[in-house]
Protein backbone atom coordinates (compact mmCIF):
# COMPACT_ATOMS: atom_id res chain seq x y z
CA UNK A 1 0.00 0.00 0.00
CA UNK A 2 2.76 2.48 0.69
CA UNK A 3 5.10 1.45 -2.14
CA UNK A 4 1.83 1.83 -4.42
CA UNK A 5 1.45 5.52 -2.64
CA UNK A 6 4.88 6.22 -3.16
CA UNK A 7 4.92 5.49 -6.92
CA UNK A 8 2.00 7.47 -7.43
CA UNK A 9 3.56 10.36 -5.38
CA UNK A 10 6.32 9.80 -7.09
CA UNK A 11 4.48 9.92 -11.02
CA UNK A 12 2.72 13.45 -9.89
CA UNK A 13 6.36 14.68 -9.00
CA UNK A 14 7.49 13.48 -12.26
CA UNK A 15 4.77 15.06 -14.03
CA UNK A 16 4.31 18.46 -12.13
CA UNK A 17 8.01 19.36 -12.76
CA UNK A 18 7.55 18.36 -16.19
CA UNK A 19 5.16 20.85 -16.94
CA UNK A 20 7.27 23.43 -14.79
CA UNK A 21 10.08 22.63 -16.76
CA UNK A 22 7.69 22.87 -20.02
CA UNK A 23 6.31 26.33 -18.76
CA UNK A 24 9.54 27.95 -18.01
CA UNK A 25 10.63 26.94 -21.12
CA UNK A 26 8.30 28.16 -23.45
CA UNK A 27 8.15 31.66 -21.29
CA UNK A 28 12.14 31.94 -22.01
CA UNK A 29 12.00 31.19 -25.37
CA UNK A 30 10.77 34.20 -26.22
CA UNK A 31 7.84 32.19 -28.30
CA UNK A 32 5.01 34.85 -26.63
CA UNK A 33 6.12 38.19 -28.62
CA UNK A 34 5.76 36.08 -31.62
CA UNK A 35 2.46 35.13 -30.75
CA UNK A 36 1.72 38.35 -30.01
CA UNK A 37 3.32 39.64 -33.72
CA UNK A 38 0.81 36.87 -35.13
CA UNK A 39 -2.05 38.54 -33.64
CA UNK A 40 -1.49 41.79 -33.96
CA UNK A 41 -0.79 41.09 -37.67
CA UNK A 42 -3.92 39.10 -37.94
CA UNK A 43 -5.87 41.70 -36.76
CA UNK A 44 -4.39 44.06 -39.43
CA UNK A 45 -4.95 41.84 -41.92
CA UNK A 46 -8.62 40.94 -40.49
CA UNK A 47 -9.22 45.17 -40.81
CA UNK A 48 -7.76 45.02 -44.19
CA UNK A 49 -9.99 42.74 -44.90
CA UNK A 50 -13.04 44.55 -44.00
CA UNK A 51 -11.74 47.59 -45.70
CA UNK A 52 -11.82 46.02 -49.26
CA UNK A 53 -14.99 44.35 -48.81
CA UNK A 54 -16.60 47.49 -48.07
CA UNK A 55 -14.66 49.39 -51.12
CA UNK A 56 -16.22 46.55 -53.03
CA UNK A 57 -19.45 46.75 -51.98
CA UNK A 58 -20.11 50.46 -51.84
CA UNK A 59 -18.68 49.41 -56.29
CA UNK A 60 -21.17 47.00 -56.30
CA UNK A 61 -24.10 49.15 -54.98
CA UNK A 62 -23.13 51.75 -57.11
CA UNK A 63 -23.16 49.53 -60.37
CA UNK A 64 -26.49 48.37 -59.24
CA UNK A 65 -27.64 52.06 -58.72
CA UNK A 66 -26.48 53.23 -62.42
CA UNK A 67 -27.89 50.04 -63.70
CA UNK A 68 -31.67 51.08 -62.43
CA UNK A 69 -31.15 54.24 -63.87
CA UNK A 70 -30.54 53.18 -67.40
CA UNK A 71 -33.69 52.16 -69.11
CA UNK A 72 -35.12 55.81 -67.75
CA UNK A 73 -31.94 57.31 -69.60
CA UNK A 74 -32.38 55.20 -72.67
CA UNK A 75 -35.86 56.15 -73.33
CA UNK A 76 -34.45 59.54 -73.27
CA UNK A 77 -32.10 58.71 -76.01
CA UNK A 78 -32.59 59.19 -79.91
CA UNK A 79 -29.87 57.07 -80.91
CA UNK A 80 -27.84 54.55 -79.96
CA UNK A 81 -25.09 57.14 -81.39
CA UNK A 82 -26.44 59.63 -78.79
CA UNK A 83 -26.35 57.41 -75.94
CA UNK A 84 -22.60 56.88 -76.19
CA UNK A 85 -21.62 59.75 -74.19
CA UNK A 86 -23.94 58.55 -71.19
CA UNK A 87 -22.82 54.78 -71.13
CA UNK A 88 -19.02 56.53 -71.12
CA UNK A 89 -20.09 58.33 -68.51
CA UNK A 90 -21.78 55.41 -66.15
CA UNK A 91 -18.66 53.43 -66.90
CA UNK A 92 -16.32 56.27 -65.89
CA UNK A 93 -18.26 57.06 -62.40
CA UNK A 94 -16.69 56.83 -59.20
CA UNK A 95 -18.87 56.43 -56.48
CA UNK A 96 -18.99 59.55 -54.54
CA UNK A 97 -17.29 58.05 -51.16
CA UNK A 98 -13.75 57.60 -52.81
CA UNK A 99 -14.61 61.72 -53.33
CA UNK A 100 -15.53 61.72 -50.24
CA UNK A 101 -12.29 59.65 -48.60
CA UNK A 102 -9.79 61.42 -50.57
CA UNK A 103 -11.26 65.15 -49.73
CA UNK A 104 -10.98 63.37 -45.63
CA UNK A 105 -7.15 62.28 -45.97
CA UNK A 106 -6.26 65.60 -47.45
CA UNK A 107 -7.50 67.29 -45.04
CA UNK A 108 -6.16 64.95 -42.26
CA UNK A 109 -2.72 65.20 -44.04
CA UNK A 110 -3.28 69.13 -43.91
CA UNK A 111 -3.78 69.20 -40.41
CA UNK A 112 -0.87 66.61 -39.38
CA UNK A 113 1.23 69.05 -41.61
CA UNK A 114 0.00 72.30 -39.53
CA UNK A 115 0.68 70.59 -36.05
CA UNK A 116 4.23 69.59 -37.65
CA UNK A 117 5.61 72.89 -38.27
CA UNK A 118 4.24 74.04 -35.41
CA UNK A 119 6.27 71.51 -33.04
CA UNK A 120 3.74 69.45 -31.95
CA UNK A 121 5.60 66.35 -32.81
CA UNK A 122 2.71 63.62 -30.62
CA UNK A 123 0.30 65.25 -32.07
CA UNK A 124 1.38 64.88 -35.79
CA UNK A 125 2.41 61.56 -35.58
CA UNK A 126 -0.59 60.40 -34.31
CA UNK A 127 -2.36 61.88 -37.35
CA UNK A 128 -0.11 60.75 -39.33
CA UNK A 129 -0.13 57.43 -38.11
CA UNK A 130 -3.87 57.27 -38.11
CA UNK A 131 -3.83 58.09 -41.87
CA UNK A 132 -1.32 55.41 -42.70
CA UNK A 133 -3.24 52.86 -41.13
CA UNK A 134 -6.79 54.42 -42.50
CA UNK A 135 -5.79 54.98 -45.98
CA UNK A 136 -2.95 53.02 -46.91
CA UNK A 137 -3.62 53.38 -50.62
CA UNK A 138 -3.81 57.81 -50.07
CA UNK A 139 -1.06 59.47 -52.40
CA UNK A 140 -0.54 61.16 -48.93
CA UNK A 141 1.55 57.93 -47.62
CA UNK A 142 5.02 58.26 -48.25
CA UNK A 143 4.94 62.21 -46.91
CA UNK A 144 3.33 60.91 -44.30
CA UNK A 145 5.74 58.23 -43.31
CA UNK A 146 8.11 61.13 -43.96
CA UNK A 147 6.82 63.34 -41.53
CA UNK A 148 5.97 60.68 -38.83
CA UNK A 149 9.96 59.30 -38.86
CA UNK A 150 10.90 63.27 -38.55
CA UNK A 151 8.40 63.88 -35.27
CA UNK A 152 9.89 60.73 -34.12
CA UNK A 153 13.14 61.36 -34.73
CA UNK A 154 12.65 64.91 -32.89
CA UNK A 155 10.73 63.36 -30.13
CA UNK A 156 14.32 60.95 -29.66
CA UNK A 157 11.71 57.80 -30.64
CA UNK A 158 14.41 56.22 -32.14
CA UNK A 159 13.60 52.75 -31.74
CA UNK A 160 9.89 54.07 -33.32
CA UNK A 161 11.40 55.87 -35.78
CA UNK A 162 14.04 53.19 -36.86
CA UNK A 163 11.21 50.64 -37.64
CA UNK A 164 9.00 53.16 -39.66
CA UNK A 165 12.22 53.71 -41.82
CA UNK A 166 12.38 50.31 -42.37
CA UNK A 167 8.60 49.88 -43.57
CA UNK A 168 9.15 52.89 -45.52
CA UNK A 169 12.26 51.16 -47.42
CA UNK A 170 10.26 48.05 -48.10
CA UNK A 171 7.27 50.04 -48.83
CA UNK A 172 8.26 52.79 -51.54
CA UNK A 173 12.57 52.49 -52.12
CA UNK A 174 12.37 54.62 -55.19
CA UNK A 175 10.70 57.42 -53.37
CA UNK A 176 13.22 60.74 -52.74
CA UNK A 177 11.67 60.87 -49.05
CA UNK A 178 12.72 57.40 -48.36
CA UNK A 179 16.46 58.18 -48.94
CA UNK A 180 15.71 61.45 -47.22
CA UNK A 181 14.77 59.03 -44.11
CA UNK A 182 17.63 56.74 -45.08
CA UNK A 183 19.33 59.97 -44.10
CA UNK A 184 18.14 60.21 -40.92
CA UNK A 185 18.48 56.41 -40.35
CA UNK A 186 22.15 56.74 -40.84
CA UNK A 187 22.47 59.48 -38.11
CA UNK A 188 20.48 57.33 -35.84
CA UNK A 189 22.87 54.88 -36.15
CA UNK A 190 26.17 57.72 -35.48
CA UNK A 191 23.85 58.67 -32.19
CA UNK A 192 23.70 54.75 -30.91
CA UNK A 193 27.40 54.43 -32.32
CA UNK A 194 26.87 51.54 -34.81
CA UNK A 195 29.43 53.38 -37.23
CA UNK A 196 29.91 50.39 -39.81
CA UNK A 197 26.00 50.17 -40.10
CA UNK A 198 25.74 54.19 -40.74
CA UNK A 199 28.98 54.04 -43.49
CA UNK A 200 26.77 51.66 -45.25
CA UNK A 201 23.63 53.92 -45.17
CA UNK A 202 25.53 56.55 -46.32
CA UNK A 203 26.99 54.85 -48.93
CA UNK A 204 23.97 53.11 -50.01
CA UNK A 205 21.94 56.71 -50.64
CA UNK A 206 24.88 57.97 -52.55
CA UNK A 207 24.76 54.89 -54.80
CA UNK A 208 21.18 54.50 -55.28
CA UNK A 209 19.25 58.26 -55.14
CA UNK A 210 19.57 60.66 -58.39
CA UNK A 211 18.98 63.72 -55.87
CA UNK A 212 22.23 65.87 -55.83
CA UNK A 213 21.45 67.68 -52.40
CA UNK A 214 20.30 64.11 -51.03
CA UNK A 215 23.93 62.85 -52.34
CA UNK A 216 26.19 65.83 -50.81
CA UNK A 217 24.35 65.59 -47.48
CA UNK A 218 25.24 61.70 -47.71
CA UNK A 219 28.84 62.35 -48.61
CA UNK A 220 29.44 65.42 -45.79
CA UNK A 221 28.04 63.17 -43.22
CA UNK A 222 30.40 59.87 -44.59
CA UNK A 223 33.21 62.53 -44.45
CA UNK A 224 32.47 63.38 -41.06
CA UNK A 225 32.31 59.73 -39.72
CA UNK A 226 35.75 59.31 -41.59
CA UNK A 227 37.23 62.10 -40.07
CA UNK B 1 -9.34 -10.46 -34.09
CA UNK B 2 -13.15 -10.33 -33.91
CA UNK B 3 -12.42 -8.18 -31.01
CA UNK B 4 -10.10 -5.53 -32.88
CA UNK B 5 -12.41 -5.32 -35.85
CA UNK B 6 -15.20 -4.92 -33.21
CA UNK B 7 -13.32 -1.84 -31.85
CA UNK B 8 -12.19 -0.56 -35.51
CA UNK B 9 -16.34 -0.53 -36.46
CA UNK B 10 -16.72 1.18 -33.32
CA UNK B 11 -13.86 4.15 -34.05
CA UNK B 12 -15.25 4.01 -37.46
CA UNK B 13 -19.01 4.98 -36.38
CA UNK B 14 -17.52 7.60 -33.90
CA UNK B 15 -15.67 9.21 -36.33
CA UNK B 16 -18.80 9.53 -38.84
CA UNK B 17 -21.59 10.68 -36.77
CA UNK B 18 -18.49 13.49 -35.18
CA UNK B 19 -18.40 15.07 -38.67
CA UNK B 20 -21.74 14.87 -38.89
CA UNK B 21 -22.70 16.11 -35.92
CA UNK B 22 -20.16 18.77 -36.86
CA UNK B 23 -22.28 20.93 -38.99
CA UNK B 24 -25.30 21.22 -37.05
CA UNK B 25 -22.63 22.57 -33.28
CA UNK B 26 -23.28 26.34 -32.34
CA UNK B 27 -20.51 28.41 -33.58
CA UNK B 28 -18.71 30.09 -31.00
CA UNK B 29 -19.43 33.91 -30.24
CA UNK B 30 -16.33 36.20 -31.03
CA UNK B 31 -14.51 37.94 -28.31
CA UNK B 32 -12.82 39.92 -30.90
CA UNK B 33 -13.85 40.89 -34.09
CA UNK B 34 -12.94 43.32 -36.89
CA UNK B 35 -14.53 46.74 -36.71
CA UNK B 36 -14.97 50.16 -38.99
CA UNK B 37 -14.34 52.68 -37.59
CA UNK B 38 -12.38 51.08 -34.36
CA UNK B 39 -14.07 50.63 -31.46
CA UNK B 40 -17.76 51.53 -33.18
CA UNK B 41 -19.65 49.21 -31.71
CA UNK B 42 -20.06 51.90 -28.71
CA UNK B 43 -19.69 54.63 -30.09
CA UNK B 44 -21.69 55.52 -32.66
CA UNK B 45 -24.56 53.85 -35.03
CA UNK B 46 -22.58 53.57 -37.93
CA UNK B 47 -20.42 50.90 -37.46
CA UNK B 48 -18.68 47.82 -40.06
CA UNK B 49 -18.41 44.55 -38.62
CA UNK B 50 -16.30 41.56 -39.67
CA UNK B 51 -16.09 37.71 -38.27
CA UNK B 52 -13.85 34.98 -38.07
CA UNK B 53 -13.65 31.96 -40.17
CA UNK B 54 -15.08 29.90 -37.09
CA UNK B 55 -17.09 32.25 -34.75
CA UNK B 56 -20.46 34.22 -35.16
CA UNK B 57 -21.33 37.62 -33.57
CA UNK B 58 -24.06 39.33 -32.04
CA UNK B 59 -24.58 42.59 -32.82
CA UNK B 60 -27.03 44.75 -31.24
CA UNK B 61 -28.82 47.67 -33.37
CA UNK B 62 -31.55 49.75 -31.64
CA UNK B 63 -33.85 47.08 -30.08
CA UNK B 64 -32.67 44.63 -32.40
CA UNK B 65 -30.25 41.68 -32.74
CA UNK B 66 -28.95 40.58 -35.86
CA UNK B 67 -26.22 37.18 -35.55
CA UNK B 68 -23.62 37.36 -38.16
CA UNK B 69 -22.16 33.41 -39.12
CA UNK B 70 -18.97 33.47 -40.29
CA UNK B 71 -17.22 35.08 -42.75
CA UNK B 72 -19.86 37.77 -42.60
CA UNK B 73 -19.61 41.55 -42.97
CA UNK B 74 -22.32 43.52 -42.22
CA UNK B 75 -22.91 47.48 -41.91
CA UNK B 76 -25.00 48.51 -39.32
CA UNK B 77 -26.84 51.74 -40.24
CA UNK B 78 -29.37 53.15 -37.92
CA UNK B 79 -31.34 51.39 -34.94
CA UNK B 80 -33.28 49.43 -37.12
CA UNK B 81 -31.60 49.06 -40.70
CA UNK B 82 -28.14 46.97 -41.18
CA UNK B 83 -26.15 45.98 -44.81
CA UNK B 84 -25.47 42.62 -45.62
CA UNK B 85 -22.11 42.65 -47.58
CA UNK B 86 -21.10 39.44 -46.97
CA UNK B 87 -21.78 36.47 -45.25
CA UNK B 88 -25.07 35.43 -43.53
CA UNK B 89 -27.54 37.05 -41.04
CA UNK B 90 -29.81 35.67 -38.81
CA UNK B 91 -32.64 38.88 -37.66
CA UNK B 92 -34.58 39.00 -34.63
CA UNK B 93 -36.49 41.61 -33.71
CA UNK B 94 -39.84 42.59 -32.16
CA UNK B 95 -40.01 46.12 -34.12
CA UNK B 96 -39.62 46.74 -37.93
CA UNK B 97 -36.04 46.06 -39.34
CA UNK B 98 -34.59 46.17 -43.04
CA UNK B 99 -31.28 44.69 -44.01
CA UNK B 100 -30.17 46.08 -47.89
CA UNK B 101 -28.18 44.75 -49.93
CA UNK B 102 -27.12 46.03 -53.74
CA UNK B 103 -29.99 44.21 -55.23
CA UNK B 104 -32.58 45.93 -52.87
CA UNK B 105 -33.90 45.54 -49.50
CA UNK B 106 -35.72 42.95 -47.02
CA UNK B 107 -38.58 44.65 -44.58
CA UNK B 108 -39.54 42.81 -41.43
CA UNK B 109 -41.82 44.36 -38.63
CA UNK B 110 -41.43 41.81 -36.23
CA UNK B 111 -40.12 38.02 -35.69
CA UNK B 112 -36.72 36.04 -37.33
CA UNK B 113 -35.30 35.36 -40.28
CA UNK B 114 -32.53 34.41 -42.04
CA UNK B 115 -30.40 36.63 -45.09
CA UNK B 116 -27.41 34.98 -46.56
CA UNK B 117 -25.52 35.59 -49.97
CA UNK B 118 -25.56 32.25 -51.96
CA UNK B 119 -23.50 31.91 -55.78
CA UNK B 120 -24.02 35.76 -56.10
CA UNK B 121 -27.52 36.02 -54.92
CA UNK B 122 -28.86 37.05 -51.87
CA UNK B 123 -31.38 34.19 -50.37
CA UNK B 124 -33.91 35.77 -47.93
CA UNK B 125 -35.74 33.11 -45.99
CA UNK B 126 -38.24 33.92 -43.68
CA UNK B 127 -39.27 31.59 -40.23
CA UNK B 128 -41.01 33.47 -37.92
CA UNK B 129 -43.24 36.03 -39.26
CA UNK B 130 -44.28 37.14 -42.94
CA UNK B 131 -41.66 39.76 -44.26
CA UNK B 132 -41.45 41.64 -47.78
CA UNK B 133 -39.02 42.65 -50.21
CA UNK B 134 -38.33 44.92 -52.36
CA UNK B 135 -35.77 44.55 -55.24
CA UNK B 136 -34.00 47.92 -56.79
CA UNK B 137 -35.39 49.83 -58.68
CA UNK B 138 -38.96 48.61 -58.14
CA UNK B 139 -42.15 49.73 -56.30
CA UNK B 140 -43.70 46.33 -55.80
CA UNK B 141 -43.22 44.97 -52.32
CA UNK B 142 -43.33 40.56 -52.86
CA UNK B 143 -44.36 38.88 -49.87
CA UNK B 144 -42.40 36.16 -48.59
CA UNK B 145 -44.77 34.10 -45.61
CA UNK B 146 -43.11 31.81 -42.71
CA UNK B 147 -41.46 28.92 -44.22
CA UNK B 148 -40.89 30.57 -47.78
CA UNK B 149 -37.34 31.52 -49.30
CA UNK B 150 -37.00 34.01 -51.95
CA UNK B 151 -34.27 35.39 -53.53
CA UNK B 152 -32.56 38.86 -54.88
CA UNK B 153 -30.42 39.29 -57.99
CA UNK B 154 -28.49 41.98 -60.28
CA UNK B 155 -30.68 44.51 -61.90
CA UNK B 156 -31.63 43.74 -65.34
CA UNK B 157 -32.39 45.28 -68.45
CA UNK B 158 -35.91 46.66 -67.08
CA UNK B 159 -33.78 48.80 -64.49
CA UNK B 160 -35.30 46.30 -61.50
CA UNK B 161 -33.53 43.73 -59.74
CA UNK B 162 -34.16 40.27 -60.22
CA UNK B 163 -36.38 38.35 -57.77
CA UNK B 164 -37.73 34.48 -57.37
CA UNK B 165 -40.62 33.22 -56.54
CA UNK B 166 -41.11 32.16 -53.23
CA UNK B 167 -40.41 28.48 -52.59
CA UNK B 168 -40.70 26.18 -49.21
CA UNK B 169 -37.37 26.25 -47.47
CA UNK B 170 -35.07 23.61 -47.35
CA UNK B 171 -35.35 22.01 -43.66
CA UNK B 172 -32.00 20.70 -43.11
CA UNK B 173 -30.48 24.04 -44.24
CA UNK B 174 -32.28 26.20 -41.92
CA UNK B 175 -31.73 23.73 -39.26
CA UNK B 176 -28.15 23.62 -39.78
CA UNK B 177 -27.57 27.74 -39.82
CA UNK B 178 -29.92 28.30 -37.34
CA UNK B 179 -27.38 25.45 -35.13
CA UNK B 180 -24.52 27.63 -35.80
CA UNK B 181 -25.94 31.02 -34.89
CA UNK B 182 -28.13 29.84 -31.84
CA UNK B 183 -27.39 31.61 -29.05
CA UNK B 184 -29.75 30.22 -26.40
CA UNK B 185 -29.27 26.67 -24.27
CA UNK B 186 -30.07 23.05 -25.94
CA UNK B 187 -33.81 22.67 -24.44
CA UNK B 188 -34.87 26.17 -26.20
CA UNK B 189 -33.12 25.05 -29.02
CA UNK B 190 -35.36 21.40 -29.29
CA UNK B 191 -38.12 23.66 -28.56
CA UNK B 192 -37.74 26.16 -31.48
CA UNK B 193 -36.81 23.37 -34.05
CA UNK B 194 -40.26 21.53 -32.95
CA UNK B 195 -41.75 25.28 -33.95
CA UNK B 196 -39.96 25.08 -36.74
CA UNK B 197 -40.80 21.96 -38.31
CA UNK B 198 -44.28 23.02 -37.50
CA UNK B 199 -44.05 26.21 -39.72
CA UNK B 200 -42.08 24.21 -42.32
CA UNK B 201 -45.15 21.75 -42.70
CA UNK B 202 -47.88 24.27 -42.88
CA UNK B 203 -45.41 25.75 -45.13
CA UNK B 204 -45.32 22.69 -47.27
CA UNK B 205 -49.02 22.06 -47.22
CA UNK B 206 -49.24 25.62 -48.38
CA UNK B 207 -47.06 25.71 -51.31
CA UNK B 208 -48.84 21.83 -52.07
CA UNK B 209 -52.21 23.66 -52.25
CA UNK B 210 -50.87 26.24 -54.01
CA UNK B 211 -49.85 24.42 -56.52
CA UNK B 212 -52.85 21.71 -56.66
CA UNK B 213 -54.54 24.93 -57.74
CA UNK B 214 -52.36 26.09 -59.94
CA UNK B 215 -52.64 22.12 -61.90
CA UNK B 216 -56.36 22.34 -61.28
CA UNK B 217 -56.00 25.97 -63.46
CA UNK B 218 -53.95 24.57 -65.45
CA UNK B 219 -56.16 21.46 -66.31
CA UNK B 220 -59.44 23.51 -66.33
CA UNK B 221 -57.84 25.87 -68.94
CA UNK B 222 -56.30 23.18 -71.12
CA UNK B 223 -60.29 21.40 -70.81
CA UNK B 224 -61.40 25.19 -71.57
CA UNK B 225 -58.76 25.42 -74.36
CA UNK B 226 -59.86 21.82 -76.05
CA UNK B 227 -63.48 23.14 -75.98
CA UNK B 228 -62.99 26.41 -77.44
CA UNK B 229 -60.23 24.10 -80.14
CA UNK B 230 -63.36 22.05 -81.43
CA UNK B 231 -66.04 24.67 -81.05
CA UNK B 232 -64.08 26.72 -83.81
CA UNK B 233 -63.44 23.58 -85.46
CA UNK B 234 -67.69 22.97 -85.84
CA UNK B 235 -67.67 26.44 -86.76
CA UNK B 236 -65.39 26.63 -89.28
CA UNK B 237 -66.87 23.29 -90.45
CA UNK B 238 -70.53 24.56 -90.44
CA UNK B 239 -69.44 27.70 -91.92
CA UNK B 240 -67.38 25.79 -95.18
CA UNK B 241 -70.49 23.43 -95.63
CA UNK B 242 -72.56 26.86 -96.44
CA UNK B 243 -70.08 28.37 -98.44
CA UNK B 244 -69.77 25.18 -100.41
CA UNK B 245 -73.49 24.82 -100.40
CA UNK B 246 -74.08 28.46 -102.03
CA UNK B 247 -71.20 27.69 -104.40
CA UNK B 248 -72.86 24.45 -105.99
CA UNK B 249 -76.56 26.56 -106.17
CA UNK B 250 -75.01 29.10 -107.97
CA UNK B 251 -73.56 27.33 -110.60
CA UNK B 252 -76.08 25.51 -110.66
CA UNK B 253 -74.33 22.48 -110.30
CA UNK B 254 -76.37 20.64 -108.30
CA UNK B 255 -78.00 19.61 -111.54
CA UNK B 256 -75.14 17.24 -112.20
Amino acid sequence: MRSTSFIVFAILLLVGNLELFRYFQFYFSGTDHLKFQVKTLRKKIQNQELKAALIRYQFDEFKQEVAAQMPFVANKMKSVEEGYPLRNIASLAVAPTFEKNFLMVSGLFEKGKKSFREGKFVNSNKIFLGLIEKYPESIHVVESYFFLIEGKYQNKELEDCVVFIDSLMSKYPESELTGWSLLRLGKIFEIQERFEDSVDVYNTIIGTYQDKELKKQAGTQLSNIKL
Amino acid sequence: MKTLKSVLFILCSVLEIHVQAKEYISLPVAKNVGLEPSECLLKSSLCSVTTGSKEKFVLTFGTNEATLGRDTVVIRESANTIHLVKGSVLVKSDKKTIVKCEFGQVVSLDGEYLVSREAGRVMVRAILSPLTIIPKGSAEELVVEPGFQNWLYKVSQSGQAQSGIPLVWDLEDIVKTWAQLYSGNKVEFRKKMRSLNGIWSQAVISASQRHKIYAERLLASAEEDRKHRAFSQKKSDEERRQIREMMIQRNHLDLF
